[in-house]
């Protein structure tokens, strides 16, 4: 995904990007490139997700309440900064995976037809 | 509540935030090093991680108040510009700085004066009872009252009415929830633990205090109760008389004093913001109210031997007030009271001899008993106006001024434009600077209007004057002010800002500063600004000329005496109860010793002083005269001493002054003025003639007739006088006189020789208003004084500002056309043609100036009439004199930068393109 500079798509590509994170956290807390590197390989190195949408996304996320993140030590000795979800992240996620799948189930129907 | 959490960040932001940016580049620097290691490669990293500034600019977006980040950033950015033109910024800050102070100077007083109110309970509820005379005069015997003048009407009216009248309203009265009445004690001796002082007294109605609805601040106040012949004496002290003589105990309560002799209690303490009914120093505040059912043990002068002269029919001493009930109109009051005001005059057959009854009229009680909003708010709305003119011209200016200097900044401004910012953002920033002067300048502004306010009272109001009113910086005032400073910074800035940005950026950036010349030529705004600089500038000119023209006229009216060298000075002797007897002698023996004090040329006195605006007048009758009205010539009357006329210096024209042997056994004689001896006698001469002055019992013979003098204003016909001997007055008892001495040197120096002298006659005397007679002049004419000083002052500052715009505008001009100026002079143009050439547009935006001054000065100046003495609002003289006066400050300030112009080294201006 790469950053988009227009508003329109920002926003739709960013609620999915915003989802796919809350979701990569529910396995422990990480670090941002770690984030990046999960959504990577999960999506068979078709989803590459920019740094510049990267943390945008992850301090918005923090600000809504929905991550919290502490400065940790990374597995290479340097200083990392680690987000992990809260459980008003936790919620968001189920509500917002849910209508993921209600939407693309709709789109998967019309265009089955 | 996620907001709560972006707020929480963002005030960390502000506090912490190098840790915060530290925070964010560790983290992508890390991210960065991850990508190198995986990738092997770190010129590969980097390009992988794309443009970090944006999104480093997006999650610091995220943690600050962009718009306080651009505001302060705007005002940092600004402060450096203003700090950099020096001389630019030190004028406009100067004179926007004069212009705000003085506006808020004249608000502070329009706020203490036209606007405060009494503080009492619903002040616009209250209302004063004044009448006038309705066409017939009655013969009563008045006191303790004011009489003023309706400037629009010209009606006299006068505030005292008689106990008879008071009580039928008070009974009666169904359109008032309260009516109450109340007078000065005249003399007040406090004795309050053994220490007696004279201090100011009042007598109150008991409804006094609950129809102005005021509380206590200690104990109760007085009531209905009270005032009843058989109540206990109670009094009520001010809360400053408590903390002076009580130190605050709260046992003053019950504490028992003495007023005059005679033992009351007192009851209560009144609040410190309450300072009784006059605002404007008619009646002093006082410091212990009693009732009026003690007036005849207080005051012996008022109630007389017999104890009930007050409550006579004739003798008027009472002010009344009264409070309306909710929804009640003023007319339906005044009716009712009208018709109440007639029965009480009925009863005492007061009625006059042609049946015409005196009115009655309400005025506004809001704050109190003084017309204060009458008497000053012409003289304020006008001043106002005028500072309001004076900001616009100094708004006009800085605007001005920051149009030339906004075509200087087009690089800067195209620079930026080229760079992104939006024309909003320009603009908004050149707001601000904008805002940032007048912000500056709106602080000092504050500051010398705290000492401006003061003064202007000072000089408005005379020193016997005592104008209560607090001249603090009140919330309302700083509201004013800052709303005024503001609305002015935007308004200096807006359009200029909005001109600089709007630019076609291409062309601008390719032309430099040369293409400047033609669009300035052309530029409305600028012209527009001039134009309305000059005709404002004009505007005051012209006002300031009017004034001074008629300080002038009023400074020389022939007044009909002599008034330099006089030293002035009163004694009373009823204050120490004198006998009749004991005052002739104490009199003629003072004006012996008076007249051979050293340094004394001589000296004489009068019942009245001249010139202050007091008169006591009555009517003249000529027994047997068919050509005059049965109720007789309204004269003027003055009791005068030996001397007089030739001391006072008017002219004795026929007959004889009065001399030592006029005295109160001798037979009595009167002295007409010129006007008077006309009326009365229209025929033949009036010497030897009888008259009768006031009551038809009291006979005078003609003895003199004088020329007409003025007597109490400057302004006007000398009256229709008559000058009868200080011991023949035709009031019943001899009272104070007021001594006029003319001295060899300076008046000030003989005043001590004087004071000592009266001491040693008596030690208990003390002199009243020692004053020269000019300064009672000047006292007359302090408002006339005023304006022309202030238009004066507010003129010559639009005319400097004008011409600071118009040199300004001219020199930017010169400066941008150096190049075309050269090329001019190397084809041969001289100096003239160069000169003419500069000044031409700046003539003619002069002249279209000079004349929408004009008719706006013509059609506005008859607002003023009524300040102006002998000069028309449209006097040709002043106004050609004020246009002549403006085009040539306007053609001088334009004509420096232009001579400059043409001075120019066309080789020079050649090579500077």
């Amino acid at each position: 995904m790469k950053s988009m500079s227009r508003n329109e798509e920002a926003s739709l590509l960013q609620g999915t990007l915003d989802m796919m994170i809350l979701k990569t956290l529910t396995l422990g807390p990480m670090h941002g490139y770690a984030i990046t590197e999960f959504i990577h390989e999960t999506s068979e190195n078709l989803l590459r997700v920019e740094e510049g949408a990267l943390y945008p996304a992850l301090h918005r996320l923090e600000l809504r309440g929905l991550l919290a993140s502490e400065w940790g030590v990374s597995e290479n000795n340097r200083r990392a900064k680690y987000y992990r979800l809260t459980p008003a992240g936790r919620k968001q996620l189920a509500a917002e995976s849910a209508a993921w799948q209600r939407l693309s189930g709709a789109v998967m129907r019309v265009m089955a037809t | 509540m996620a907001w709560l959490g972006r707020l929480r960040l963002k005030l960390r932001a502000l506090f912490r935030r190098r840790q915060l940016e530290i925070d964010l580049e560790d983290e992508l620097a890390f991210h960065l090093a991850m990508k190198e290691q995986k990738l092997g490669d770190a010129a590969g990293a980097r390009r992988q991680f794309g443009n970090d500034t944006r999104f480093r600019e997006i999650c610091r977006d995220l943690w600050t108040f962009p718009w306080l980040e651009s505001l302060w950033r705007d005002l940092a950015y600004g402060a450096r510009i203003l700090a950099r033109n020096r001389v630019f910024t030190a004028v406009a800050v100067l004179s926007l700085a004069l212009a705000i102070g003085a506006n808020t100077a004249i608000f502070t007083l329009v706020n203490a004066v036209l606007l405060e109110k009494l503080p009492v309970r619903e002040p616009e509820r209250l209302v004063v009872a004044n009448w006038s005379h309705g066409g017939g005069r009655i013969n009563i015997s008045m006191t303790n009252a004011r009489t003023s003048r309706d400037p629009r009407s010209g009606v006299e009216s006068m505030n005292a009415f008689a106990y008879g009248a008071f009580e039928r309203f008070h009974a009666h009265a169904r359109l008032f929830s309260d009516v109450f009445a109340f007078t000065t004690l005249n003399r007040a001796a406090l004795s309050l633990q053994g220490q007696t002082d004279l201090v100011r007294g009042m007598l109150v109605s008991g409804g006094y205090y609950r129809g102005l609805g005021v509380r206590a601040a200690v104990g109760r106040l007085l009531d209905e109760a009270d005032d009843r012949l058989d109540a206990e004496p109670a009094a009520v002290i001010s809360y400053q008389l408590w903390r002076l003589r009580f130190g605050g105990d709260p046992l003053a309560v019950g504490a028992r004093a003495m007023v005059n002799g005679v033992p009351v209690t007192i009851v209560g303490v009144t609040r410190p913001e309450f300072y009784g009914v006059s605002q404007g120093g008619f009646m002093p505040s006082p410091d212990i109210t009693l009732t009026l059912a003690m007036t005849p043990l207080v005051d012996p002068r008022l109630a007389g031997s017999d104890r009930s002269a007050h409550l006579q029919s004739e003798t008027w001493w009472l002010n009344i007030m009264g409070r309306l009930r909710p929804g009640v109109q003023m007319g339906a009051a005044e009716t009712e009271l009208q018709s109440l005001f007639a029965q009480s005059l009925d009863i005492t057959a007061l009625r006059p001899e042609n049946g015409r009854l005196p009115v009655l009229h309400l005025l506004p009680g809001d704050q109190g008993l003084d017309a204060v909003r009458a008497t000053h708010s012409e003289s304020l709305w006008t001043l106002w106006v005028v500072a309001g003119i004076v900001l616009l011209i100094a708004s006009a200016n800085v605007a001005t001024l920051l149009v030339a200097r906004g075509s200087a900044r087009r690089g800067e401004v195209t620079m930026r434009l080229a760079l992104g910012a939006g024309r909003g953002r320009i603009c908004r920033q050149l707001v601000t600077e904008g805002l940032l002067l007048s912000a500056v300048a709106g602080v000092l502004g504050i500051l010398f209007s705290i000492w401006g306010s003061r003064a202007l009272l000072a000089w408005a109001t005379s020193p016997t004057d005592t104008l209560r009113i607090s001249l603090g910086v009140s919330a309302r005032v700083l509201g004013f002010a800052t709303g005024l400073t503001m609305i002015v910074g935007v308004l200096f800035s807006l359009a200029p800002a909005l001109r600089v940005s709007r630019v076609n950026l291409v062309p601008a950036l390719k032309e430099g500063p040369g293409g400047e010349a033609r669009r300035w030529r052309t530029g409305l705004l600028g012209r527009g600004l001039i134009v309305l600089q000059v005709a404002l500038s004009l505007l005051l000119v012209v006002g300031a000329g009017l004034f001074l023209r008629t300080l002038d006229n009023l400074r020389n009216v022939d007044l009909g005496l002599r008034t330099e060298g006089l030293l002035l000075f009163g004694l009373d002797p009823t204050l120490n109860q004198y006998s009749e007897e004991r005052m002739r002698i104490f009199y003629r023996d003072l004006l012996a010793r008076l007249n051979s004090t050293p340094g004394v040329i001589s000296a004489t006195a009068s019942s009245m002083r001249l010139l202050t605006g007091g008169m006591s007048g009555g009517p003249l009758r000529v027994p047997g005269a068919t050509w005059l009205p049965e109720s007789g010539i309204q004269a003027h009357v003055n009791a005068i001493a030996p001397q007089f006329f030739e001391i006072m210096g008017i002219r004795v024209i026929l007959g004889r002054a009065p001399t030592e042997h006029d005295t109160a056994s001798s037979p009595r004689v009167a002295f007409l003025s010129q006007a008077m001896a006309r009326q009365a006698f229209p025929l033949g001469s009036p010497l030897g003639k009888t008259i009768s002055l006031f009551f038809k019992d009291a006979e005078y013979v003609v003895a003199g007739v004088v020329a007409d003098a003025h007597y109490n204003h400057v302004k006007g016909e000398p009256p229709l006088t008559v000058y009868v001997p200080y011991e023949q007055p035709p009031w019943r008892r001899m009272g104070s006189l007021n001594f006029a001495v003319r001295t060899r040197s300076r008046p000030e120096a003989v005043a001590g020789a004087i004071r000592s002298l009266v001491r040693e006659l008596d030690p208990n005397l003390p002199l009243i208003s020692v004053q020269t007679q000019q300064a009672v002049i000047d006292d007359q004419l302090r408002r006339e004084h005023l304006f022309a000083n202030l238009s004066t002052a507010f003129g010559v500052m639009a005319l400097m500002l004008a011409s600071i715009g118009i040199y300004g505008v001219v020199a930017y001009s010169v400066a941008r056309r150096t190049a075309e100026i050269g090329i001019r002079m190397a084809l041969g143009a001289r100096y003239g043609s160069i000169v003419r050439l500069v000044l031409r547009s700046t003539v003619l935006l002069v002249a279209v100036g000079a004349a929408m001054g004009t008719g706006a000065a013509l059609a506005v100046t008859r607002y003023l009439s009524s300040m102006l003495y002998n000069v028309r609002p449209r006097d040709p003289a002043t106004f050609i004199a004020a246009i002549v006066l403006l085009i040539l400050t306007a053609l001088a300030a334009g004509y420096l930068p232009a001579r400059r112009a043409a001075r120019i080294d066309p080789a020079k201006a050649l090579r500077c393109e």
